[in-house]
C-alpha cells in the first residue's frame, strides 16, 4: 500500500491547483448555462402592441405571422408618446406600426412598418427577426411569382418553424441536451488534459531510475508495485470523472430533460481510462516533464479541435471529420450524440474506445519492456 | 554473508568488473576503496541484481541472489550513491515511502522512522520537503531512507561525500553503532582516512578488479614499504644521497627541508636514522615515524595516488 499512499499523497501535493482548475472550469460552465438560458427565454412568447393603418393582406399577413406565439394586441391607431413609455416600462416587449401604404410600400422595396422596441431587452432583436423573416419570405414570394400571395408566404414560414416549436416540450429538451452535450464535451477535454497534466507529473517522479532501483532493490514484488501504481491513477480518474459527472448535473439541475445521463457517465468513464492508458505509453517513452506537459498540452488540445468539442463537427471540413473518426475523443462524443440515444447506437462507439484502451496498454506494456530491459544492459 | 567470485560485467566495450571477486563476514564493515569509475557502484549493483553480469557466482545469506528473491531483499538495505528521494514528499512521508517497502505494519514503521530520523538528526526537519533542505541534509535523508527498516546487510555507496565534517563524524559513528547491533555494513569510499578509521576489512579496486583485501594491519604488512619517518632538518646541505645509504631505505623524498623517508622492514629504523644524526652532527627539528598509510598502500598497489 505504501506506493498507493504515496501516489495518493502527490496528487494531494496538487490540491491547489486542482481546486483552482475545477473552480474555473465550472465557472466557465455556469457562465455558459446562464447564457443558454437566456436564449430559451428569447422563444419564450411576448407581448407585442401592432398599431395596423393600413387595410392590407399584407398586414394581415404580418399580424397572423406574429401572432403564433406572441400575445398580439391590434389597435387602429395610436399615441407614439404612450407606446414609448409602455416599452419602458416593460409592459410590452415592443410595437409594430404598419404603414398605410404598406402594399405600395412593399412593391417598391421601402421599409413599410415601423418597430418600436426596448434596445435593452433580448425581445428587441427577437422582433426585429420576426419581422424581417416574414418580409424577408414575402419577398421571395413575390420575386418568384410577380403575386403577393400571405397564405402561401405564412405556410412556408409556418413550415419552417414547427420544427422549433411546434412542440415547446422538445424544443426545451433539445436546448437542455445541446447544453449537458457541450458541457459533457468541455469535460471530456478537459480530464484528457488534467489527466495527462497531473499523472503524468507525478509519473516522472516515480519514473527517475534512481527511484525505481531503490523499489527493485525492496522486496516489494514487480506485480504488487504496478497494480498500486494503476489502482492509485484509477481512483484520480474517477474521482476526476465523479466530480465533472455531478459538477454538471449540479449546475444544469433544472434543465437535464432529455438528456443521456447513463452515456454521459460511461463516455466520461471511458475517455478517462483512455487517457490513463495514453499516460502509461507517454511515461513509458520519457521522464521530461517539460516533454510531457507538453505533449499532455498538445495531444489534448489537437484532439478535441478536430474532434468538434470546441467548434461544431460540421463546421469543420471534411478531411477534419474523416480524421476524427480515428481519435478517441470524437467517439467519446458519439456515445451521448443525441438526446434520445440507446445503448445500442451506442454501442459501436464504445466498443472503439475499448479497443483504443487496449492497444494503448499494449504499446505500453512493449515500451515499459523495452525500457525496463535496456537497465539491464 | 556475500560471496562474490569471478564476476565479470561488461558495458558494451568497457569491462566495469574484471574477474571480480570478494567477501564479506557476518557483522563486520568492509570498505570498499578505489579511483572514479573502478566499479564499486556496479560490484553492489551486481550483488543487489540490479544489475545483470556476464559471468561468476553471487551469493548472499548462503542463496544465489536473483531479482526475485524476495526473502533476501527483504534483510537488505542500500543507501545510493545518487540521492534518490521524492521531492514532493516531506521527510518524514520519504522514510515513511521507503520503509514501508519492506515493513507493513504502520505503528512498526512509525516507531522504525522516527528512529532513522534521530539516527541521521533531521528531527528538526521532520516536515521539509527536500527543496527546502541543503545538500548534506539530503545526503542525511538519502541515508534514512536506506536504513530505516534495520537490515542484517546494508550497502552504503559514498554515503559521506557533500556531508560536513561534523555530520560525517555524525553517521560514522551511526554506522558503528548499526554494527554493534549486528549489521553487517559494504561502505565504499574514496577518502582513505574515514576507511581507515571505519572498517574492519578492506578491499582495493583498481580498473574492475580486487588488487588487495585484508585488515589495514595485513595490507600495511604486504606492501614493501614497512615504516616511513618524517624529519626535518635545519642544515642546508641536500641529504638525499646520504640517506639513501642507510640500510632498509627504499625512498628518500624532500620538499624543503623536510625529508620523507621509507623503510622497507620495520626494525631498527628510528635508532640508525638518530645515530647518523649524530655522526654527521645534524640539527633537526622535528622527527615522526608512521607505519604506511592507505594512501601509501594505494600509491604502491596501483602506481595511482588517490585524492578525494
Ligand atoms: N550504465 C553504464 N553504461 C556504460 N558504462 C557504465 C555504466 N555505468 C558505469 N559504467 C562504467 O563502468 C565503470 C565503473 O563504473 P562505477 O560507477 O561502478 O564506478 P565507481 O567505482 O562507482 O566510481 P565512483 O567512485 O565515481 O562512484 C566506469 O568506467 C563507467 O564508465
Ligand atoms: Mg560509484
Amino acid at each position: 500500500m505504501t506506493v498507493f499512499k504515496g501516489m495518493l499523497l502527490h496528487f494531494w501535493r496538487y490540491k491547489i491547483m486542482v481546486i483552482i482548475v475545477t473552480f474555473l472550469f465550472f465557472g466557465i460552465a455556469v457562465l455558459f448555462a446562464q447564457n443558454q438560458s437566456g436564449e430559451a427565454f428569447e422563444t419564450s412568447s411576448m407581448d407585442i402592441k401592432i398599431v395596423n393603418e393600413a387595410d392590407s393582406e399584407i398586414a394581415d399577413g404580418l399580424i397572423d405571422h406574429l401572432s403564433t406565439n406572441n400575445d398580439v394586441d391590434v389597435v387602429n391607431d395610436y399615441d407614439r408618446d404612450q407606446v414609448v413609455e409602455e416599452i419602458y416600462l416593460m409592459e410590452i416587449d415592443g410595437a409594430v406600426v404598419i404603414d398605410e401604404n404598406i402594399e405600395s410600400k412593399f412593391v417598391n422595396g421601402a421599409s413599410a412598418v415601423e418597430l418600436f422596441t426596448d434596445p435593452r431587452g433580448t425581445g428587441s432583436i427577437h422582433l426585429n427577426n420576426e419581422v424581417s423573416k416574414y418580409f424577408r419570405f414575402l419577398d421571395a414570394d413575390y420575386n418568384y411569382t410577380g403575386t403577393v400571395d400571405t397564405e402561401n408566404t405564412l405556410s412556408t414560414l409556418e413550415h419552417g418553424i414547427t420544427v422549433n416549436i411546434a412542440d415547446p416540450e422538445n424544443t426545451a429538451e433539445a436546448s437542455d441536451f445541446e447544453g449537458m452535450k457541450f458541457y459533457t464535451n468541455f469535460a471530456g477535454y478537459i480530464i484528457m488534459l488534467l489527466l495527462l497534466m497531473f499523472i503524468g507529473n507525478i509519473m516522472t517522479e516515480f519514473n527517475q531510475p534512481e527511484l525505481r532501483d531503490r523499489v527493485r532493490v525492496s522486496p516489494l514484488k514487480t506485480v504488487s508495485y504496478t497494480a498500486q501504481i494503476i489502482s492509485a491513477q484509477s481512483i484520480m480518474g474517477i474521482f476526476s470523472v465523479l466530480i465533472l459527472f455531478f459538477g454538471g448535473i449540479f449546475i444544469r439541475w433544472d434543465s437535464l430533460d432529455g438528456v443521456p445521463l447513463d452515456k454521459i457517465f460511461v463516455a466520461l468513464l471511458l475517455i478517462s481510462l483512455f487517457t490513463l492508458s495514453l499516460q502509461f505509453v507517454i511515461s513509458s517513452l520519457t521522464t521530461n516533464k517539460f516533454l510531457i506537459n507538453g505533449i499532455a498540452n498538445f495531444i489534448s488540445i489537437g484532439m478535441a479541435f478536430l474532434s468538434g468539442i470546441f467548434i461544431p463537427e460540421e463546421v469543420l471540413g471534411e478531411t477534419v471529420q474523416n480524421i476524427a473518426r480515428f481519435l478517441p475523443l470524437y467517439h467519446f462524443t458519439q456515445i451521448y450524440a443525441e438526446p434520445g440515444i440507446t445503448w445500442s447506437d451506442s454501442f459501436t462507439h464504445v466498443t472503439i474506445l475499448l479497443l483504443f484502451i487496449i492497444v494503448m496498454l499494449i504499446i505500453g506494456i512493449i515500451f515499459e519492456n523495452k525500457r525496463k530491459s535496456s537497465f539491464n544492459l | 554473508m556475500i560471496l562474490m567470485k569471478d564476476v565479470i560485467k561488461r558495458y558494451k566495450e568497457v569491462i566495469a568488473l574484471d574477474h571480480f571477486s570478494f567477501s564479506a563476514g557476518e557483522n563486520e564493515i568492509i570498505g570498499l576503496l578505489g579511483p572514479n569509475g573502478c566499479g564499486k557502484t556496479t560490484a553492489i549493483n551486481c550483488m543487489l541484481s540490479i544489475l545483470k553480469f556476464d559471468k561468476g557466482e553471487i551469493e548472499i545469506f548462503g542463496e544465489k541472489v536473483d531479482p526475485n528473491n524476495n526473502d533476501i531483499k527483504q534483510r537488505i538495505g542500500v543507501v545510493p550513491q545518487e540521492i534518490a528521494i521524492f521531492n514532493n514528499l516531506n521527510v518524514v512521508e520519504n522514510i515513511s515511502f521507503f520503509c514501508g517497502l519492506y515493513v507493513k505494519d504502520s505503528k512498526t514503521r512509525k516507531k522504525l522512522v522516527d528512529e532513522a530520523i534521530e539516527f541521521v538528526g533531521l528531527e528538526k526537519y521532520r516536515k521539509f520537503s527536500p527543496r527546502q533542505l541543503s545538500g548534506g541534509m539530503k545526503r542525511r535523508l538519502n541515508i534514512a531512507c536506506g536504513i530505516a527498516h534495520k537490515p542484517d546487510l546494508l550497502f552504503l555507496d559514498e554515503p559521506t561525500v557533500a556531508v560536513d565534517a561534523q555530520s560525517r563524524n555524525f553517521i560514522l559513528e551511526g554506522v558503528k553503532k548499526m554494527k554493534d547491533n549486528g549489521t553487517t555494513v559494504v561502505y565504499t569510499t574514496h577518502y582513505l582516512e574515514e576507511a581507515e578509521d571505519l572498517c574492519d576489512r578492506l578491499v582495493i579496486m583498481d580498473n574492475g578488479r580486487n588488487i588487495a583485501q585484508g585488515t589495514l594491519n595485513e595490507l600495511q604488512r604486504s606492501i614493501s614499504t614497512q615504516e616511513s619517518i618524517t624529519v626535518s632538518f635545519l642544515d642546508d646541505e641536500d641529504l638525499r644521497k646520504k640517506l639513501k645509504s642507510l640500510p632498509n631505505v627504499v625512498n628518500v623524498e624532500k620538499s624543503g627541508e623536510i625529508y620523507t623517508i621509507q623503510f622497507e622492514k620495520h626494525q631498527n629504523n628510528l635508532p640508525n636514522l638518530i645515530k647518523f644524526i649524530e655522526e654527521n652532527q645534524l640539527t633537526y627539528t622535528q622527527i615522526s615515524s608512521e607505519k604506511p598509510s592507505l594512501s601509501n598502500i594505494f600509491l604502491e598497489l596501483t602506481g595511482k595516488e588517490l585524492r578525494d
